[in-house]
C-alpha cells in the first residue's frame, strides 16, 4: 500500500510541536527537559476548550499543526484516531466517582469518557461529516492505526488525519497503568501525491520474528518505551532526517503475527 | 481500488438477554418476548430495566487464559461457545491458515467492572494487588482474549467508538479482505454490565424506569443491556455457505455535539445513504430497517426523520431494544445477527414496547412480526461523539 504524506504533528515534554521536533532530531537544537504543558484547543469554543478533556487537549494540539502544515480545511479528511486508554483522568475520576458515591458522576465526564471522545471533539471542532474512528491495539495500537488509515486512504476518496495519543492517568490508578507522560503524533495521509508532499510510504506486512525500530536519539527512549503513542517517534525522525534519494526503512511495530514495515522516500 | 465482491457472512454467534446462541434470540424475537427485567446488577442502586446475562458470575475464565478473566471477557468466552462458533472458526482457520484471518471487535468499556471493584476496594488510597489493568480494564482485553483463545495470527484490534463500536468492526474487517491482507475475519463485539454505563446514561436522565419502549409515544429512555455477539466474515473464494452478504457499509460524523444527535439526522442519513451507494442500490431495495431505536426521546425521533427523508414512510423498520435493552458497544453486533436472522427466516422483527404510536414518527414502524421474504437488511448504529455506521446485508445469491 502506498500513500503520501502532507502534514505532520507531534507533542512531547520539550517537544511542543513538529519544527521543534525536526530541529532536535537533526542535531541542530539541544533537547530541554521540562513539564509538560497542555494547549488549549483554539479550534474549541470557550467552554468546551477549557473543559475538554486532557487527552482531547492532546489529539486536537497535534492533529491541528498536521492540518495546517497539510493546508486542508478539517471538513476534507476522515479520521483515524488510536489510543491504548482514551482519557486516562476522566477514566480514574469516574472510578473514584463510582466507588465512593456513583449518583454524583457527572453526565460531562461520562460523555468524555468515551474511547473516541478525542475524534468526536475533532469532528465537532473542524465540522467533519466524514467517518471517524477510534481504534486500540493496545501497546501496538500505531501500528494498526497506520494499517487502519492506510486501509482508509485507499478505500475512500478524501485524505486521513491518523492521529495518536496517550495521557497519564492519576493515582492511584497511574502505577497499575504505567504511563507517565503525556505523547501525541499526527499525520495527513492521501492515496494520492499531494501539491506539497512530505514522503512516501509504502506499507507492507512482513512475515518472520523482528523487533519493532527503536528511536534514534537517547532523549526519546524513556517515552518510546512507556507511551503506545511513541511508537510514531522512529517513523517522525527518518521523515526529519531523510535527504532526497534516501529510501529508509522502519520497522512500526506489530500487527498480529507480521511486522508493519514502512519505506519512506522523498 | 477496484470493485471486489461482496464478503461472505459464514458464521453468526450472540449471547444476550435473551439467551445463549440464535434459538433463544429467534424465539424470543418471534414471540415477542422481552429479556429485560428490573435492574438486579449490584450496586446499581435506582430504578430502571436491564438486559443481563445470566450465568456470567459462576464462568470464570480459566486455564492459561485466565489472566483475562472478567465479566466483559465472560461474555465473550460464553458467546464462542454458542453455536460452536469457536469451532466455525477453527475450520476457517485450518482452511486459510491463521496469519490471513484477522480479528476486529468493538467494545464501549471492555472490562472496567474490574476497575470498578478495585477501587471499592482501595486501602489508603491504594488499588488492591489482584487487579490486573492491562489484562481486564484494558480496552483491547478482551478483543487480545479472543484472539488468542481461537489462535489467530491476522491484524487484531479493537473498534471504541460508543454505541457504534461493532456496526464499524465490520468497516475494518471488509477493508482488511478488500486489501488481501486478510481471506478472513472474526467481527464483532462484546459489553458488559458495569456501574460507568448505568449511571452514566442515568446522569444524562437517558435511563428508562420501565423497560424501553422504542419509538412510543411515552417513551422514556434507554434500558442498558450487556451481549456478545461475532460473525465470520470470509472473502466468497474458498469461502463456506453463506448465511447473507455485507452488502455495503456507510460511515458518518454528525460533527454535533458529544451526546445529542444532529436534530435534522444529518449523520444518520448520511451513514445509510453511503451504505446504499457502496452496494450500488436504490433505497427502495431495501426490504427491512433495524434501527438504533433506543427509545431515548431524541434518538427515535432524528432517526426517523433521516429514514423519512431517504426512504420516505414505506419501509418497514423497527428496534429491536425492547427485547436486548441497549448493549452499547455490542448493538451493532447483536444487530447485524438479527439482520442475518431475519434474512435467513424470512422474518421481520416487530417493535417491542410499542403500545401507542408517536404522532411525529412518520415511517413504517412493524408494530408486530412479519413472516415475509427479506432480501435485505440495513442496520443502524449511532453513538456518543456523533458516531454514525449503516450496515447493509444482502441475500447470498
Amino acid at each position: 500500500m502506498r500513500l503520501w504524506l502532507s502534514g505532520i504533528g507531534i507533542s512531547a515534554a520539550g517537544v511542543p510541536d513538529w519544527e521543534t521536533a525536526k530541529a532536535i532530531i537533526a542535531g541542530d537544537r539541544d533537547f530541554e527537559a521540562s513539564e509538560y504543558r497542555y494547549r488549549a484547543p483554539e479550534l474549541l469554543s470557550g467552554a468546551e476548550r477549557r473543559r475538554c478533556p486532557a487527552s482531547v487537549k492532546l489529539a486536537l494540539d497535534v492533529a491541528e499543526q498536521a492540518r495546517i502544515m497539510a493546508g486542508l480545511e478539517g471538513t476534507d479528511m476522515a479520521g483515524v484516531f488510536a489510543s491504548m486508554t482514551g482519557d486516562g483522568p476522566i477514566v480514574t475520576r469516574s472510578l473514584e466517582t463510582l466507588a465512593d458515591n456513583p449518583h454524583y458522576l457527572s453526565p460531562t465526564d461520562f460523555h468524555n469518557s468515551v474511547h473516541n471522545a478525542a475524534v468526536g471533539y475533532w469532528a465537532i471542532a473542524t465540522g467533519s461529516r466524514h467517518g471517524a474512528t477510534s481504534l486500540t491495539a493496545a501497546e501496538e495500537s500505531f501500528a494498526a492505526a497506520l494499517l487502519k488509515a492506510a486501509m482508509q486512504v485507499l478505500s475512500g476518496d478524501v485524505p486521513v488525519m491518523l492521529c495518536a495519543y496517550e495521557v497519564p492517568f492519576l493515582p492511584p490508578l497511574d502505577v497499575k497503568v504505567g504511563i507517565p507522560v503525556p505523547f501525541g503524533a499526527a499525520l495527513v495521509l492521501h492515496g494520492e501525491p499531494p501539491a506539497a508532499s512530505l514522503a512516501s510510504l509504502d506499507i507492507v506486512l512482513e512475515e518472520g520474528e523482528t523487533a519493532p525500530s527503536r528511536p534514534l536519539r537517547d532523549f526519546w527512549s524513556g517515552v518510546f518505551d512507556t507511551n503506545p503513542a511513541a511508537r510514531a517517534i522512529p517513523l517522525a525522525e527518518q521523515i526529519a532526517l531523510m535527504e532526497p534519494g534516501e529510501t529508509p526503512v522502519v520497522r512500526v511495530g506489530a500487527v498480529g503475527s507480521s511486522m508493519l514495515t514502512v519505506t519512506l522516500a522523498r | 481500488m477496484t470493485v471486489q465482491s461482496h464478503p461472505f457472512i459464514t458464521a453468526v454467534a450472540t449471547v444476550n438477554c435473551l439467551g445463549a446462541g440464535l434459538d433463544a434470540t429467534l424465539a424470543a424475537l418471534r414471540e415477542g418476548s422481552s429479556g429485560l427485567r428490573p435492574c438486579d446488577f449490584p450496586g446499581a442502586d435506582f430504578q430502571t430495566h436491564i438486559g443481563r446475562v445470566d450465568g456470567l458470575e459462576d464462568n470464570p475464565v480459566t486455564g492459561s487464559l485466565a489472566r483475562y478473566d472478567c465479566r466483559n471477557s465472560r461474555l465473550a468466552e460464553m458467546t464462542l461457545l454458542a453455536d460452536d462458533f469457536a469451532g466455525q472458526v477453527g475450520d476457517c482457520l485450518a482452511r486459510r491458515g491463521a496469519r490471513r484471518v484477522g480479528l476486529v471487535l468493538g467494545t464501549s468499556t471492555s472490562g472496567i467492572q474490574e476497575g470498578e471493584r478495585a477501587f471499592a476496594e482501595r486501602t489508603n488510597g491504594a488499588l488492591p494487588d489482584w487487579f490486573d489493568y492491562r489484562f481486564s480494564q484494558d480496552v483491547h482485553a478482551t478483543t487480545e482474549f479472543v484472539g488468542a483463545r481461537l489462535g489467530i495470527e491476522g491484524p487484531c484490534m479493537t473498534v471504541s467508538t460508543a454505541c457504534s463500536s461493532s456496526a464499524k468492526a465490520f468497516a475494518d474487517a471488509r477493508q482488511l479482505i478488500d486489501h488481501d491482507i486478510c481471506d478472513a475475519v472474526v467481527v464483532g463485539g462484546v459489553d458488559s454490565l458495569c456501574l460507568l454505563t448505568l449511571y452514566g446514561f442515568r446522569s444524562l436522565e437517558l435511563t428508562a424506569p420501565d423497560a424501553c419502549r422504542p419509538n412510543d409515544v411515552d417513551r422514556a429512555g434507554l434500558s442498558i443491556g450487556e451481549a456478545g455477539g461475532f460473525a465470520l466474515l470470509e472473502r466468497p473464494r474458498g469461502a463456506g455457505k453463506a448465511l447473507a452478504v455485507l452488502e455495503g457499509v456507510g460511515e458518518s460524523s454528525d460533527a454535533y455535539h458529544m451526546s445529542s444527535p444532529h436534530p435534522e439526522g444529518l449523520g444518520a442519513f448520511n451513514s445509510m445513504q453511503g451504505a446504499l451507494r457502496a452496494a450500488g442500490i436504490e433505497p427502495g431495495q431495501v426490504d427491512y430497517i433495524n434501527l438504533h431505536g433506543t427509545g431515548s426521546k431524541v434518538n427515535d425521533l432524528v432517526e426517523a426523520r433521516a429514514v423519512m427523508s431517504l426512504f420516505g414512510g414505506d419501509t418497514p423498520c423497527s428496534s429491536t431494544k425492547g427485547w436486548t435493552g441497549h448493549t452499547l458497544g455490542a448493538a451493532g453486533i447483536v444487530e447485524a445477527v438479527i439482520a442475518v436472522l431475519a434474512i435467513r427466516e424470512g422474518f421481520m422483527p416487530g417493535n417491542l414496547g410499542l403500545n401507542r404510536s408517536d404522532p411525529d414518527i412518520q415511517t413504517n414502524v412493524l408494530t408486530e412480526a412479519r413472516e415475509v421474504d427479506v432480501n435485505r437488511v440495513l442496520s443502524n448504529s449511532f453513538g456518543f461523539g456523533g458516531n454514525n455506521c449503516s450496515l447493509l446485508f444482502g441475500r447470498a445469491t
